[in-house]
């Protein structure tokens, strides 16, 4: 018995040396540690989360900067987190301008998945907060343009990207280029699936998703984008500024609190809603989101619609009149 | 049943517009939905709640091709040319294609017993067979190698189903709960994860599949 086992054990790591080739990167891994075997030269760590870290990279072959995420295998039990498996998937069938290119992908000892990105020199988080915000009308139309191209390409290769906001949106300094990146909670949809509730960060969640129904769509991030929208406005985020101790209650307070006339099916939805019932008269947006041009605010307007069903899609946003504006880039 | 009738109108309007490749991708769609149904009537305490969401979906997921975008159309057909599985792996080694049997078997009675979609299963049996097809071909001048490890297709069905369920599910069952239903060996944690990098690897992390079910 000890024999027998002590053999499949070494036949089945024989057999993983030999076969574990990815197909993305033409070195085994496992055969060198860490940056080396992804053919970067680590520079300094760009950031830090509860996933991992990020690496700003020399690519070895290229020379280019690059971008190098390393995300921690921590529960041996439950394997490949899911996460990691539908952001590479995806990523390797969107192509476009606006969203971030996955070059390659390997593990290192079992215990990190590397993700390595073409690299852009800020998010739109850090670009708001240090900058004091894009004050030029100009830059707020190109960013919103792009963001919304990004979004229209996902939406029409049935892929939901469930967690826009400013610091998921990277930017190219020099060309003012906008690329969406950190697909790890977007996933393809069907039009009758059920989702997973928990999503996103809270200033930037679709009140549909804030009233726990499981059936949502693209809507959802068209939401998210009208938040990002207003945030480029007014130089913070809106939800942060409209005070509540509760995210629905602070979205009620600004659009009013919703009628069965208003979003049919609302009351099935949120059995609590009396509790917000009379409570409060909108405010406006026109009361937070100042300094924006009239065809802004009601762009604006719609991307931020309380009844998902009657929201702005990204491909009509990008056909509103707020586009049409001849003397912008 | 409903489920063949729609299938054939789908097949009857389709064979008049549309290549061959769709007449077969939905012939295969076709097979693994009539081993689902087999397996689901030897699990009664499964089969009302389950068959009843198999149905419902795909016949909400069949009217919604009535409505196919047509530029989706050379994208999808694009994406199924990169999917197209070999037969003659199966053909040239019988005990391969006995244990890809019994692997797809314990595939859809894990699939049935977890309310797993079809879109799950399918999925799981697509990465199995891309996966075998690309270690035989690895492996074709080694014909002992496959009879020396009568456990990896086993281990492979496991890998694969997880990694199905991680991409389309909402809740994942813990590796050894998967392995509830009977099979030859029950394998740890850790040789299962080393598993899944396997065949993410070997796939080249492409996990998305072209079926009529995502239209």
């Amino acid at each position: 018995m000890w024999n027998e086992e002590s053999d499949w054990i070494g036949s089945f790591d024989a057999l993983l040396a030999r076969l574990a080739e990815c197909s993305m990167c033409s070195r085994r891994s496992g055969e060198r540690p860490g940056a080396a075997q992804m053919d970067v030269k680590i520079l300094d760590v760009a950031a830090e989360g509860g996933y991992g870290r990020v690496f700003r990279c020399l690519d070895v072959h290229t020379g280019a900067l690059v971008a190098m995420k390393q995300i921690t295998m921590v529960r041996l039990s439950q394997g490949i987190p899911a996460q990691i498996i539908r952001e590479v998937s995806l990523l390797r069938e969107l192509h476009h301008a606006n969203i971030v290119k996955l070059l390659r992908v390997g593990f290192t000892e079992n215990r990190y998945v590397n993700l390595v990105f073409e690299h852009l020199d800020y998010d739109l988080h850090q670009f708001i907060v240090n900058r004091g915000y894009p004050k030029d009308a100009t830059t707020v139309k190109s960013f919103m343009f792009q963001i919304l191209s990004a979004v229209a390409y996902c939406h029409s290769r049935k892929v939901l990207h469930r967690d826009l906001k400013p610091s998921n949106v990277l930017i190219n300094h020099s060309k003012r280029l906008i690329k969406l990146a950190d697909f790890g909670l977007a996933r393809e949809f069907a039009d009758d699936f059920l989702y997973t509730e928990k999503l996103g960060t809270s200033w930037y969640r679709a009140p549909e998703i804030l009233c726990h129904s499981r059936q949502y769509s693209t809507q959802v991030d068209l939401w998210s984008v009208g938040c990002i929208f207003a945030e480029m406005v007014i130089g913070q985020p809106l939800f942060q500024v409209i005070n509540c101790r509760d995210e629905l209650e602070g979205i009620f307070k600004l659009l009013g609190t919703p009628t069965e006339e208003t979003w049919p099916g609302i009351t099935k939805l949120m059995p609590n809603l009396h509790i917000y019932c009379s409570k409060f008269d909108p405010l406006g947006l026109e009361t937070f989101v100042t300094d924006l041009e009239p065809s802004g605010l009601n762009l604006l307007s719609m991307m931020l619609c309380l009844d998902p069903s009657k929201r702005i899609s990204a491909e009509a946003s990008l056909k509103h009149a707020y586009f049409t504006d001849v003397n912008w880039i | 049943m409903p489920l063949h009738h729609h299938l054939f109108l789908e097949e009857t309007k389709m064979a008049h517009r549309y290549p061959k490749p769709l007449l077969d991708t939905l012939y295969c769609l076709e097979d693994h939905i009539h081993w689902e149904e087999e397996e689901q009537v030897d699990y009664n305490e499964y089969s009302n709640t389950t068959t009843t969401n198999t149905n419902s979906s795909n016949v909400v997921l069949l009217e919604h091709d009535l409505f196919w975008d047509h530029e989706e159309l050379p994208s999808l057909l694009a994406k199924e040319h990169q999917n197209q599985l070999s037969n003659t792996l199966l053909q040239n080694n019988l005990v391969l294609a006995s244990s890809r049997e019994e692997a797809v078997e314990w595939i859809l009675k894990v699939n049935a017993r977890y309310s797993f979609s079809t879109l799950t299963a399918v999925l799981a049996v697509n990465y199995l067979d891309r996966f075998l097809f690309s270690f035989r071909f690895q492996n074709d001048n080694n014909d002992n190698n496959n009879n020396n490890n009568p456990w990896l297709t086993q281990l492979s069905a496991v890998a694969c189903l997880s990694l199905a369920a991680k991409f389309e599910e909402t809740h994942v069952p813990l590796f050894i709960d998967l392995q509830l239903e009977e099979s030859k060996y029950l394998f740890e944690a850790k040789t299962v994860k080393r598993m899944e990098i396997l065949v993410l690897s070997t796939l080249g992390w492409k996990m998305i599949l072209v079926t009529p079910l995502h239209s």
